[in-house]
């Protein structure tokens, strides 16, 4: 439910409020949305920012670098790490402005991988690689050796949520929880596949994201009356998962539908936990079921394009018996689930 | 013959086998030897050749142990569907880079195995004895490394 300025003045001209007390109601709703993310023009450009500094060190970062070799790269990276807590320090202790110190902290985690880069150079870890093989590469390449760096970001990732516990230093540990998913696979099965990106692989990136998205659900869970920590894992969780399951091999038509149904559950959960993520993800993968059905499956029928259009207005006409009944639904379902349960999803539908 | 004509034409005779080397060095045209990754045994010979700018592969001989004698592309998709993989084409429209001096890419690879095709990017390595192999899945990539048979 979204509460604008106008809201007030209504219920004020309804005999809701009392004139004054929808000036002191918005005061007091603008001081506590100030330091939630929304699409203000101060929070885009902390945002913004934040994300080109990050970039700048990880996506972005340049062949040049290569450059300083070992030593200098692990100067370099550890400097900028004691750079970022600093100014996490002042941002959060000083000017109390916990998203810009967020972001600050994600910067301190996102430099971790180039600092341990540096330190196997120094220590002549990667003698083989050529200069086609640089930092840069670890965020495209699939490669197994990446796992101490990976490691070392989610233990530093962990200590400056434990030290700062701001919501955005989530996204480093997600974002490397992803790459883990991807290159887990030779160290599981002990060296690498033939294939270039072998099925036993999909399957765990799969089975991979199907536990980050559990570990996203039990900190939802735990966080339920606090900011939202979750929102990262939960993206990259459904994205590894999605991304593990469409990949996947499936020659038979059951197995198809079987993909057709784990995406509609990806709905279904994305509206009981009020998660957008798996709703996107979960429609792109239907959607892509239903163009199968369409381009192989049904390709000459009469009859699809009006048992589709048919199954499509049965959907609005449950959308709008769920709305009449919203209320007796909902409180009926939830009635069935743990007390804890019940909190966060009241919490996250207000 | 003029001593001078007799010591131009020596030099250009020794420099016949030096340039063929420099060719060799960068260019993937060759016979190469696929490798198992994990197990590091020889899994066939891929022999790749050069015609209007373009490479081609082919797999000339099928050495897993592992395979079928006569097996043939069951799962390949397109018109490869059930050919002998002896004789099958793997990777076909690689151009040279225009960015990058002494890569290929742009064409593509298919895995006999799986049937998959992905985009593929080849460079020579390590003065033309190793090929590496890089194949994507959307930003994302993996290597192998071919070695030079002939």
């Amino acid at each position: 439910m979204k509460i604008s300025r106008n809201s007030l003045t209504d219920a004020v001209g309804k005999g809701i409020l009392n004139p004054g007390q929808d000036d002191a109601l918005w005061a007091f709703l603008a001081d506590q949305s100030a330091h939630t993310p929304s699409f203000k023009p101060a929070h885009i450009l902390y945002y913004l920012g934040g994300l080109i500094a990050i970039g700048a060190m990880s996506l972005f970062m340049t062949l040049g670098w290569e450059q300083f070799r070992g030593g200098g790269l692990l100067a370099i990276a550890s400097a900028y790490c004691v750079v970022a807590l600093g100014l996490t320090e002042y941002l959060l202790n000083h000017r109390r402005l916990p998203l810009p110190a967020g972001l600050t902290a994600a910067l301190a985690v996102v430099v971790v991988p180039l600092a341990v880069y540096g330190a196997q150079h120094l220590l002549g870890y990667w003698p083989e690689l050529t200069d086609q093989d640089n930092y840069r590469e670890f965020h495209r390449r699939i490669d197994w050796r990446w796992m101490f760096m990976e490691a070392a970001t989610l233990a530093a990732g962990a200590a400056v949520l434990w030290r700062y516990r701001l919501p955005f230093s989530v996204m480093p540990v997600a974002v490397t929880l992803w790459y883990i998913s991807m290159d887990l696979t030779p160290i599981l099965f002990g060296g690498d596949e033939a294939e270039f990106f072998s099925q036993r692989a999909r399957v765990v990136s799969t089975v991979f994201g199907a536990l980050m998205v559990v570990g996203a659900f039990v900190v939802d869970l735990r966080t339920r009356r606090d900011r939202d920590f979750a929102f990262w894992l939960y993206l990259f969780g459904v994205l590894t998962f999605w991304g593990g399951l469409s990949s996947l091999d499936s020659d038979s038509e059951l197995g198809k539908a079987v993909y057709a149904a784990v995406n509609l559950l990806l709905i279904a959960i994305g509206a009981t936990l009020s998660r957008r993520v798996f709703a996107v993800f979960g429609g792109l993968g239907f959607a892509g079921y239903l163009g199968h059905l369409a381009y192989s499956v049904f390709q000459g029928s009469m009859l699809f394009p009006l048992a589709l259009t048919a199954i499509g207005l049965g959907v609005i006409a449950a959308g709008a018996y769920w709305q009449k009944h919203e209320a007796a639904i909902g409180h009926a379902l939830r009635r069935w689930l743990p007390l804890a349960l019940q909190e966060l999803l009241e919490q996250r539908a207000a | 013959m003029n001593p001078w004509l007799k010591a131009a034409a020596g030099t250009a005779l020794l420099l016949v086998p030096l340039l063929a080397n420099a060719a060799a060095a960068t260019s993937p045209v060759g016979l190469w030897k696929t490798v198992d990754d994990k197990t590091h045994t020889v899994t066939g010979l891929v022999r790749i050749t050069e015609a209007n700018r373009q490479l081609t592969g082919r797999v000339e001989r099928v050495l897993d142990p592992k395979a079928k004698p006569g097996a043939r592309c069951k799962p390949c998709t397109d018109e490869r569907h059930d050919q002998p993989i002896e004789g099958l084409t793997i990777l076909r429209g690689v151009r040279p880079s225009t960015d990058e001096p002494g890569v290929w890419e742009d064409g593509d690879i298919l895995e006999p195995k799986t049937g998959k095709i992905y985009r593929v990017r080849l460079q020579v390595k390590e003065g033309g004895k190793v090929l590496e192999v890089r194949g994507y899945l959307g930003f994302f990539y993996r290597n192998q490394y071919w070695q030079r048979q002939e």
